[in-house]
């Protein structure tokens, strides 16, 4: 019924005015851009938002706020393998090879645009064997600019007034923000500057983790905080561009490390430097440089319940030189970089990496060839990723073969550290049994992708993919429920890299533009063909099926309203098994499918320098859990104004 | 589930009555301002613990793309019922509602639309602000019927429902009359609202 008034609401909202818009040219197959205007018309609230709007992507939470994804497979939300660029720089806040978008010093409305790439390829000094999110920054402005922003949201649940009626009380439930940002520019010609930073808050009281987050908080209210700031300078010297990036932020941080199972109160610090440009030094030949330096810091977040004695310094420093040349037809890249990661409480690692990208472009086909020597200590790994593409007619076609291995130092995980001498957190006795050490990992991948028009105004995408894997890590604590029916901290945490497995994924997705209305129709899929040792349960942690379909109305350009329907197939968590069942029924080793209706009015008043969102996520109000023990995500509703002002 | 399947079939009807209402006046053109006197009602359990009083509503109405918005408050008492232990409570009730105008003979005017808001409750109690302060969200249909009597007067009469999203839901039905009086909007807030 709710789906028939959507098609109604939409049907009947069809405006008059339906010439044909101007249809997208078909974009490379192997490249999802999403754009700023996508970004505004979809209802996003903050930055791990971004992963609704990227295709095959499949995430977890177990609070709302810090979201895991896969984008190609793995260890899926164990480790993140895509590699994570901002402004054109590797940002390096992963802890244990978890990536948590939220860190970043970007708030949503600051994201100008973000590039997606789902194959292997080199970039910025690296080989990203497991994709790339780029995330682009609104440009620094010319002359003076400042924008400023404020959220709030809230989940449906409260107690409301039978808080005073004990028969009928009930906890209060998550609360989002209020939030904060800010971005101030100002610009010439040669010379530009930006300062920026987000605020956010959040609540962590679903009943799914009250009980946890108390034990673990001493009774103290899990309230989250997390302070981002960033200053970004971009020069034209020398005949080149240059930019200086300064990332940091510190939160008070409910950390759910995967391999314990449990939230640990934790404060982290992080903050980066990095440098990067370009200049010629000869015709049809350039020479780019990157340096960056690294901190992350992991303390207890005051007085807990864990006692984590532990903390973690780790240090990184890293630089480059690549030299650029191109003709008419043909680009070539070859570049060298080197790596020093050190550790108060380890072992550290040397990474020198030799990267080389050789492109031919003449009209109607392009071919490249990326290729990447890696090496620390005694390890060697060598990957190299071949793609062409064909322009045929109106259609675009793709394919990309790619073998790639990794160091066990590359992945960064917890077994790697643990080998070089961390002590992983000792003090909540906890230990940790490395049944198959890290060695390196091997994958091999075969993608085919095209993309071109099915009509006036229609685009099909269509995508299919094999991806073989060997010598995945995965870390794994067996799951047990303590009298509390609380999640035990097991003495052992079992790292085994000995997965081994094949499978296949497939997608499409047909867009429509006519007047004023955007809409698509999608559908993803994966399945594993084979699987053995640490991955032989792995993947069933990822729901199979995605599908739905999204549209979008603007009745002029200040004006958009937005909703979208979106199917989960159900995902199985096998470890957590023990605990199916527990916290009065709250937990359960299956991730249940669902439908998810979500809804976004978008207003801009004041000649477009005012923005007003308001955002309803999951009108259907189902059961929205992403993680056996994690939240179920109520109906929610969020409001942000923002504010634009100068050039 | 928010829309339940009575709501559903509303908005449907609420649908199919806009190309009645196509013919609006330009977008943000006119104000329609007004004011007017609430009944609240509830039902068990909530009433045997609370006795909602009357309000005063207040809103302002201007042409949208498809039918009219309409942003507005609402304040009422909600007294404890005599004998039960908990505090007396200020309901604050902002919300916005997009409606559609159907011209009916004789000057009379059917407005139905369907309102989303906050319900604010500002308890009576010694605790902190935090906690003696609640919001919640509400939605639900709601109708008018108006009549002119004047070159920009108009008397209303409305009823209305909104179901609060408390734990344990909470249903309010409304009985609504009031004035408005039509005026054009300044330029000012014209621009502002283009």
């Amino acid at each position: 019924m709710t789906l028939a008034l959507l098609i109604a609401l939409f049907l009947s909202l069809t405006p008059a005015d339906t010439t044909d818009g101007p249809m997208s040219a078909p974009s490379d197959p192997i490249r999802q851009v999403i754009t700023r205007a996508e970004i505004e018309s979809a209802g996003l609230y903050r930055l791990p938002d971004l992963y609704r709007l990227i295709d095959g992507v499949r995430t977890t939470t177990v609070d709302g706020f810090t979201w895991r994804a896969d984008l190609v497979g793995g260890d899926p939300f164990g480790a993140e393998t895509w590699t994570l660029l901002l402004d054109g720089e590797r940002v390096d806040f992963a802890l244990f090879g978890e990536q948590n978008l939220s860190l970043l010093p970007v708030a949503i409305t600051q994201v100008d645009s973000v590039e997606v790439w789902r194959v292997p390829r080199v970039v910025a000094g690296t080989f990203a064997h497991g994709g790339v999110i780029h995330i682009h920054t609104n440009g620094v402005e010319h002359g003076v600019a400042a924008r400023g922003g404020f959220g709030i949201g809230n989940e449906v649940g409260d107690p409301g007034p039978y808080r005073y009626v004990p028969e009928r009380t009930s906890r209060n439930v998550d609360k989002f923000g209020a939030d904060y940002e800010a971005l101030a520019s100002v610009g010439s010609a040669v010379v530009r500057a930006q300062a920026r930073f987000k605020l956010l808050r959040f609540y962590a009281t679903d009943v799914a983790s009250t009980a946890r987050n108390h034990e673990a908080l001493l009774g103290e209210n899990p309230a989250l905080r997390l302070f981002a700031p960033a200053i970004r300078i971009e020069a034209d010297a020398l005949g080149g561009s240059h930019a200086l990036n300064l990332l940091g932020g510190g939160a008070n941080d409910l950390w759910f490390f995967q391999p314990f199972g449990r939230e640990l109160p934790v404060r982290r610090r992080y903050g980066q430097a990095g440098l990067h440009g370009a200049v010629p030094v000869a015709a049809r030949t350039a020479l780019a440089y990157r340096f960056a330096f690294a901190e992350n810091r992991l303390d207890e977040w005051g007085e807990t319940a864990f006692h984590l004695g532990t903390r973690w310094r780790s240090r990184t420093l890293r630089g480059g030189l690549e030299g650029r040349w191109q003709n008419q037809a043909f680009a070539a890249t070859l570049g060298a970089e080197a790596e020093r990661t050190s550790a108060e409480e380890a072992d550290g690692f040397t990474l020198g990496t030799v990267t080389g990208t050789v492109t031919r472009a003449v009209p109607g086909q392009q071919q490249h060839l990326d290729a990447a020597l890696s090496t620390a200590g005694d390890g060697v790994a060598a990957s190299a990723a071949l793609g062409t593409r064909h322009t045929l007619g109106a259609w675009t076609l793709g394919a990309t073969a790619a073998l790639t291995q990794r160091l066990p130092e590359q992945e960064s995980r917890l077994g790697f550290w643990v080998r070089q001498g961390y002590d992983a957190f000792a003090n909540l006795g906890v230990g940790v049994d490395i049944l198959v050490a890290p060695t390196t990992a091997k994958d091999t991948a075969l993608s085919i992708d095209a993309v071109g028009p099915l009509a006036p105004g229609v685009t099909l995408e269509v995508g299919a993919g094999v991806r073989s894997l060997s010598g995945v890590y995965r870390e794994v604590q067996p799951m047990a429920p303590d009298p509390d029916e609380l999640p035990r901290l097991t003495p052992t945490v079992f790292i085994s890299a000995d997965g081994d497995g094949t499978f296949v994924n497939g997608r499409a997705k047909v867009l429509a533009a006519r007047g004023r209305w955007r809409g698509a129709v999608f559908y993803d899929g994966r399945a594993p063909l084979n699987r053995d040792g640490a991955l032989e349960r792995a993947w069933d942690v990822v729901p199979r099926h995605r599908a739905g379909l999204d549209a979008a109305v603007s009745p002029d350009a200040g004006f958009t309203l937005s909703g979208s329907l979106v199917y989960r197939s159900e995902a199985r968590w096998i470890e957590y098994a023990a605990l199916d069942g527990g916290n009065g029924g709250l937990y359960s080793e299956t991730v249940p499918a669902v439908w998810l209706l979500d809804a976004a009015l978008e207003k801009e008043l004041w000649q477009r320098r005012l923005r007003l969102s308001l955002l309803f996520r999951n009108l259907l109000n189902q059961e929205e859990r992403y993680h056996p023990i994690g939240a179920a995500l109520d109906l929610r509703f969020y409001l942000r104004l923002e504010l634009k002002l100068g050039a | 589930m928010l829309f339940s399947h009575r709501l559903s079939l509303y908005l449907a009807l609420l649908l199919s009555l806009a190309p009645i209402a196509a013919a609006q006046p330009s977008l943000f053109e006119t104000l329609d301002v007004s004011v007017g006197g609430v009944g609240t009602f509830g039902d068990a359990p909530y009433t045997d613990f609370w006795d909602p009083g009357p309000g005063v509503e207040g809103r302002v109405e201007t042409p949208f793309y498809l039918g009219r918005v309409a942003v507005g408050g609402m304040i009422a008492p909600h007294a404890a019922v005599e004998g039960v232990a908990v505090p007396d409570y200020l309901s604050l009730y902002f919300f916005g509602v997009w409606t559609i105008g159907v011209p009916l003979p004789g000057g009379l005017r059917l407005a139905p639309g369907v309102q989303v808001g906050l319900f604010e409750m500002q308890f009576d109690a010694d605790d902190v602000a935090s906690v003696n302060n609640e919001a919640e969200l509400a939605a639900g249909p709601e109708v008018w019927l108006s009549a002119s009597v004047g070159q920009a007067w108009r008397v209303r009469a409305g009823a209305g429902a909104v179901r609060i999203f408390t734990a344990e839901r909470i249903d309010f039905r409304f009985v609504r009359v009031g004035v408005s009086r039509t005026l054009r909007t300044p330029g000012w807030l014209r621009d502002f609202l283009r």
